[in-house]
């Protein structure tokens, strides 16, 4: 590696990592003054670079040396849980709001996300909860479970968005505005059939084509594959959307796409044979207890405990290192 | 060297080189490199965590070309914790030496 490279991948390394700019800019001054003192006296550029570690190790070194400053953020983070548990139990006891008040968990995350990202990435990773929690509120304050199952085709739409390529982006801008136009359509018209839902067949054809969606290559070619996850895909959306309108089932129906995440993941650990940590699969069945227990037991002031298989199965299947 | 060895004394070594006159990091590098075998990706975070700790601080030394370098000195602190380190140093490599019996139980 030549010294350029390196200090050009050590400083995005660094700054990836949220090092302070000046401390950035201070490390990469000194690095760039000791590589052209080895130099200097006659060193080899590569192999003292070689030497020096990678820009990885470099940061993970640096920054276990750096002063431990608890940052404030990370205060926001670190009370989030607790505060969110404040929220929910008020909700719940005062209210009797337990479903959708366990919704202030996903405080959470959100606040971690809006803290630790930055620019269109915070969007495309609050889009998930954003629509979330929005289509939980007007599904269970107005009975808008259909068209709303159209926000979650934000989360889609703004990863198009982040692409570099000009055509994904315009994907991105489309799967927008055809889940606004759909959502539009169905509030305003409320169509018989299923002409209006034409406007989004071409999202999952685009996400499949411009690789956005990955491929597991289940069979023998990449066209079999693209054409049975194409199939996978559109009929469950089908299903879901004909069980949706002819039984008033759109929630909690939905739980149905979580076949493709878990498909996914137990196809890479019984088909390809690799590592899949247990816990991966605990969101899923967390949360799929969760909603059925939730609604059909009428429990969400206690379902919501399921979600501590998460943190406990990571405790008990932790691998000792 | 063990690795563990060398991990517990790199402050005491790199301390006391710096103490044996002005360094630029090369120097420190170069000199720890040298003695010990230690992993050069670690000599310039435990500078910078040495500087932190006020235990070195630096000047701008212009040489005959280039960008001007970073000298280290020892501070005043970082001389009383030197003396700490050594003296902590000689009793218990004098304690686990007794212990191992000294040289005939090598």
């Amino acid at each position: 590696m030549s010294k350029l490279t390196f200090i050009k991948e050590l400083e995005n390394v660094l700054n990836n990592k949220d090092f302070e700019p000046s401390v950035v800019n201070e490390v990469i001054e000194d690095y760039t003054i000791l590589i052209d003192e080895a130099i200097e006296r006659g060193e080899d550029e590569a192999q003292f670079i070689t030497r020096l570690g990678t820009p990885k190790q470099i940061a993970k070194t640096l920054q276990k040396d750096q002063p431990n400053v608890i940052k404030v953020d990370n205060r926001f983070i670190a009370i989030s849980p607790f505060i969110a548990l404040i929220i929910f139990f008020y909700l719940g006891f005062a209210h009797n709001a337990w479903h959708p008040g366990w919704l202030a968990f996903l405080l959470i995350p959100i606040t971690a996300i809006t803290l630790e990202t930055k620019g269109l990435e915070r969007f495309v990773a609050l889009s998930v909860f954003i629509s979330l929690i929005g289509f939980m509120l007007f599904g269970t304050y107005m009975h808008l479970w259909h068209p709303m199952w159209a926000l979650f085709l934000a989360i889609p739409g703004l990863g198009f968005l982040t692409s570099k390529t000009h055509l994904q982006k315009a994907f991105g801008l489309y799967t927008l505005f055809a889940a606004a136009l759909f959502i539009f359509i169905v509030l305003m018209f409320e169509p018989a059939g299923y002409y209006h839902f034409l406007i989004l067949v071409p999202i999952p054809i685009m996400g499949l084509l411009s690789g956005q969606i990955e491929i597991i290559y289940f069979t023998d070619t990449r066209l079999s594959s693209l054409l049975w996850s194409l199939f996978i895909v559109i009929g469950l959306i089908l299903i879901y959307v004909f069980i949706g309108l002819n039984y008033d089932l759109w929630h909690p129906t939905w739980l149905m796409f979580l076949i493709l995440p878990v498909g996914a993941l137990l196809y890479t650990q019984f088909i390809k044979k690799e590592n899949v940590e247990v816990v991966a699969y605990t969101p899923f069945i967390a949360l799929t207890i969760f909603f059925l227990w939730g609604e059909y037991g009428n429990a969400y002031h206690y379902s919501w405990l399921i979600f501590l298989i998460i943190p406990i199965t990571a405790i008990l299947f932790e691998k000792k290192t | 060297m063990n690795a563990q060895f060398k991990k517990g004394v790199l402050d005491l070594i790199a301390l006391h080189v710096i103490s044996e006159g002005p360094m630029t990091t090369y120097d420190v590098l170069v000199k720890l490199r040298d003695a010990l075998d230690v992993n050069e990706n670690t000599i310039y975070p435990l500078l910078r965590r040495l500087e932190q700790d006020t235990l070195i601080s630096h000047q701008k030394h212009q040489g005959d070309m280039g960008a001007p370098r970073k000298v280290f000195l020892l501070t005043d602190a970082g001389k009383t914790h030197l003396a700490t380190l050594k003296k902590d140093w000689f009793e218990f490599s004098s304690v686990v030496h007794t212990i191992l019996g000294g040289k005939n139980n090598v």
